[in-house]
């Protein structure tokens, strides 16, 4: 009996100790997931450079086919790189791009040119005219394209409205095209 | 009855004494010692095989989104992201935590320490000509953190460091946390 009361004793210190944990380690096994679907991401932009050379102050330059003001609303056939969606889902573009750097550089800004301040502008087939194009402003993304297809394509075009200059070194800024899934 | 107490006993024993567990190939460990969390460490089932055969001549990274479920402070959750370059010639990539331009419905942008929880095994890896490389990435907020929403999203940003002109491409892999 006493034997009995000993092992009953061990038995209930065990329960105590163990259980509690036991059923800690089930629920978190239960409830913690870790999910992904087997896609894969991937662009191209036809274009990766707009050389301007020697610009001028207070003059707009269009990164077209022709290099002059698309028609309006914009046609594919004026526009000047493609993007194209690679990946094996439907994807989503944003675009955003830095202040020129070199001398006193160039400030982005959303509407109007000024010293040292340029505004650069993107827009995409269809687009209905230059207003409606989107502003660059200074590492601030924006949506670009939205739900393009895989194996889509959508074409651009960019414009520079340049200020006044406080130096005559040469300029350049980069532009970054963001793709991810829909 | 002797019998059936030490059975029971044993029973018990091998119950708390379970060190891992598997549930549809991600592995949870028991807490370290000296701390309360558990590690998750997922990896891609053969249902994960990507179905569309990726191009070899281009820049791709895969998943295009990832889901973590149920998530809490003090967890550890990992994945694996596969990166391929595309290019005939080597190309270093910078990988790392990204702010969402946007997140998908009922989401919210993460908070501003999320950068210091997200860890990437190697940010600036360099691949061969036409190399597939897996690179892991690690949640671990930690245990106690408060005012995490209950549902978010981070990016983890993908750049080819050789693309020449200024015109840049970056590809972005969404993560969606779904707090417990």
């Amino acid at each position: 009996m006493k034997t009995l009361k000993l092992w009953l004793l061990t038995a209930l210190a065990l329960i105590c100790i163990l259980v509690p944990s036991s059923a800690a380690l089930a629920a978190t096994t239960a409830d913690v997931t870790v999910t992904a679907t087997p896609t894969y991401i991937a662009m191209t932009n036809s274009e990766a450079t707009w050389a301007l050379g020697a610009v001028l102050e207070n003059t707009s330059y269009w990164w077209t086919t022709a290099g002059t003001a698309p028609a309006e609303p914009f046609v594919a056939g004026d526009m000047k790189s493609t993007i194209t969606n690679t990946g094996s889902v439907a994807e989503d573009f944003s675009v955003h791009a830095h202040n020129f750097t070199g001398g006193v550089g160039w400030t982005l800004h959303a509407t109007v040119p000024n010293a040292n301040v340029v505004v650069l502008s993107v827009g995409i087939t269809g687009c209905a005219n230059e207003a409606a194009m989107l502003d660059l402003v200074y590492t601030t993304p924006q949506s670009f394209v939205s739900n393009l297809a895989a194996a889509g394509t959508v074409k651009w075009c960019a414009l520079l409205k340049t200020g006044t200059f406080g130096d005559g070194v040469a300029k350049s800024a980069t532009v970054t095209l963001t793709a991810t899934q829909h | 009855m002797k019998r059936l107490i030490v059975l029971g006993i044993l029973l018990i024993m091998a119950l708390g004494c379970v060190e891992t567990s598997n549930t549809r190939g991600m592995q949870i460990s028991k807490p370290n010692p000296n701390g309360s969390d558990y590690t998750i460490t997922a990896q891609p089932s053969d249902s994960s095989t990507l179905t569309n055969e990726p191009p070899q001549d281009r820049t791709w990274i895969s998943p295009g989104k990832v889901n973590i479920g149920n998530y809490y402070p003090g967890a550890t959750a990992d994945w694996v992201m596969t990166i391929h370059n595309g290019k005939p010639i080597p190309a270093q990539f910078a990988i790392g935590y990204r702010n969402p331009d946007y997140t998908a419905e009922g989401y919210t942008k993460p908070l501003l320490a999320t950068e210091d929880w997200v860890i990437i095994a190697d940010e600036t890896p360099i691949l061969a000509p036409y190399e597939t490389r897996e690179v892991g990435v690690t949640l671990k907020i930690p245990y106690g953190v408060k005012a995490v929403p209950a549902k978010w999203e981070y990016w983890i940003s993908v750049i080819d460091k050789t693309q020449k002109g200024n015109v840049n491409t970056e590809l972005c892999s969404r993560w969606l946390v779904d707090m417990r």
